[in-house]
């Protein structure tokens, strides 16, 4: 029996939709990756909008929306991807804090703008914690995608709410910004002269194989690096393989890898690629520090 | 102590030991005992300290300065204290060895599968790290006779327990997973278990020994939900 009172029904799941809070960062010793939100800015957003504390888990959403009937009344905003959102067929925007009555359905279509979405929720969902975190991870938690017809608890709402709800306008930059801000990998200097130079002069597209582990590009990148002995890495390392194919690891990355970490993305790079498509195009951009 | 060759820094909060790339005890006892130093002196101001055969990694919570920290951090290592040891012990897994590769491998190798039984499971393997996937034990010292290139296709779907041999390296899928490795056994031990505080008993430096069960051995190891891993000090 679940102490929460609110539960929301999947009515269809969408692509690929996951339960995520801010992860399990400091595991890696177990081999327990780090998982969380792909683009944590709109994470934080949704339960800044909802006034939630940070942790307060999420729905995030790949590429099309679910559609959810709440069994109870819940205070809900969506933020980060855009796309055509409907509650019983009345149209609703993204940033936008509202109240969904007891019975009623939200309707997620594909998205028009961006990858990933999130759904906040006021009080967040209440999924079963794994190391004191509900993100969803093959092996730790029951789910790691949301099937069809789960009931997924939350803590409803006790009152009917104030008309103090926020909304804020749309910042574009995370999705027309196609630059990634890069640092120096373990293994850059290794690479041969003009070589690494080279990962700046052109752009690369993202290829469709891609998920919350990782997104590899399309382009072959020639280079002389042989595998290494298994080292750590982390969300925003960034590998090539012997073959030449470039992977950007994400959220759910293993703790440790094989391949050379050519680079090392910034925490709001990372945020940029998870809203990008396959076949879009970005650039590396070297930074100091 | 092994000595630290290089630090190399690659972000803001992202700091690398290194030391000589090779596959060897000294080098894991070298990163054990920097890694308890750092942070036991320096622990509140990273995340974690993550290690590989011959690196350990720290992400600090705060972005730093390589020329105010890397000074302190050698200091540290280059005068460890005295006192520092590790009690170390060696587990003991039982392995029915019945894997769908077991002929393949020993054929592979011109063994016998009763040959290849013995060679795997002689040595005590040294535990370096956990990786790939929770609980997955990065293991040292399997015989050079039984090295085995990965699949070229990898498995869909590999059972949890599943003791197999990939290139240099063998270890257990603690957790159903795909996987390139090749499959000689499997063991009834439950080594991961996430509702469990700590979720494994290993640590890195401790020692690994596989010893053959046969079939009603595993069954029975299999219906005790208690049936526990056993270990001896070394």
């Amino acid at each position: 029996m679940s102490q929460y009172k609110g539960i929301v029904e999947v009515i269809k799941p969408g692509f690929y939709t996951s339960v995520q809070d801010l992860g399990r960062p400091g595991l890696g010793h177990w081999g327990i990756p780090i998982s969380g939100p792909m683009d944590e800015q709109s994470y934080l957003l949704a339960n800044h909008l909802l006034q939630n504390d940070p942790p307060s888990a999420c729905l995030e959403m790949t590429m099309t929306g679910g559609t959810f009937k709440f069994h109870h009344q819940a205070i809900i905003v969506l933020t980060g991807a855009n796309g055509k959102a409907h509650i019983n067929g009345k149209a609703i925007s993204i940033n936008q804090v509202v109240e969904i009555a007891a019975g009623h359905e939200l309707e997620i279509g594909p998205f028009y703008k961006g990858t990933r979405m999130y759904l906040g929720i006021k009080g967040g969902f209440k999924t079963a914690l794994s190391f004191e975190s509900r993100s969803w991870y093959r092996g730790l938690t029951k789910y790691f995608r949301c099937p069809k017809g789960l009931r997924i608890p939350f803590e409803a709402v006790a009152e009917h709410s104030h008309n103090n709800h926020s909304k804020v306008g749309i910042d574009d930059s995370l999705f027309e910004n196609n630059v990634l801000d890069v640092y120096p990998g373990p293994e850059a200097t290794e690479m041969s002269n003009g070589n690494f130079e080279a990962l700046f002069e052109k752009s690369f597209h993202l290829s469709d194989l891609q998920n919350r582990m990782g997104i590899q590009l399309s382009e072959t990148f020639k280079n002389h690096l042989k595998e290494i002995l298994t080292a750590p890495v982390y969300p925003g390392t960034v590998q090539l393989t012997p073959g030449g194919k470039i992977i950007i690891l994400m959220k759910d990355a293993q703790v440790t890898g094989g391949y050379p970490r050519i680079l090392q993305l910034s925490p709001e790079s990372i945020n940029i690629l998870a809203q990008k498509k396959p076949k879009d195009p970005i650039r590396f951009r070297l930074k100091e520090f | 102590m092994k000595p630290l060759i290089c630090y190399k820094q690659f972000s803001p909060q992202h700091l690398e030991l290194q030391w000589k790339p090779e596959i060897a005890p000294d080098t894991l006892f070298a990163i054990r005992q920097a890694k308890a130093i750092v942070e036991r002196e320096l622990g509140s101001t990273f995340h974690e300290a993550r290690i590989g055969y011959h690196s350990l990694s720290l992400h600090f919570k705060e972005g730093i300065s390589f020329q105010d920290v890397v000074p302190t951090i050698d200091k540290l290592l280059h005068n460890p204290p005295k006192e520092y040891h590790e009690s170390r012990k060696r587990w003991r897994i039982p392995v029915w060895y019945n894997g769908k590769d077991l002929q393949q491998v020993a054929a592979t190798h011109e063994l016998s599968s009763k040959e290849l039984i013995q060679l795997h499971s002689a040595p005590n393997y040294l535990l370096h790290f956990y990786g790939f996937m929770p609980g997955f034990m990065y293991l040292g010292g399997l015989a050079k006779t039984l090295h085995t290139p990965r699949k070229a296709k990898p498995d869909p779907k590999i059972e949890k327990g599943s003791v197999a041999i990939g290139g240099k390296q063998t270890g257990i899928y603690p957790l159903e997973s795909p996987g390139g490795w090749h499959i000689i056994g499997k063991t009834p031990i439950n080594l991961f278990d996430p509702a469990a505080s700590p979720p494994l008993k290993p640590e890195p430096g401790d020692e690994i020994n596989f010893f053959p069960i046969d079939q009603e051995e595993f069954d029975q190891l299999s219906l005790d939900a208690k049936s526990a891993i056993h270990y001896e000090s070394i």
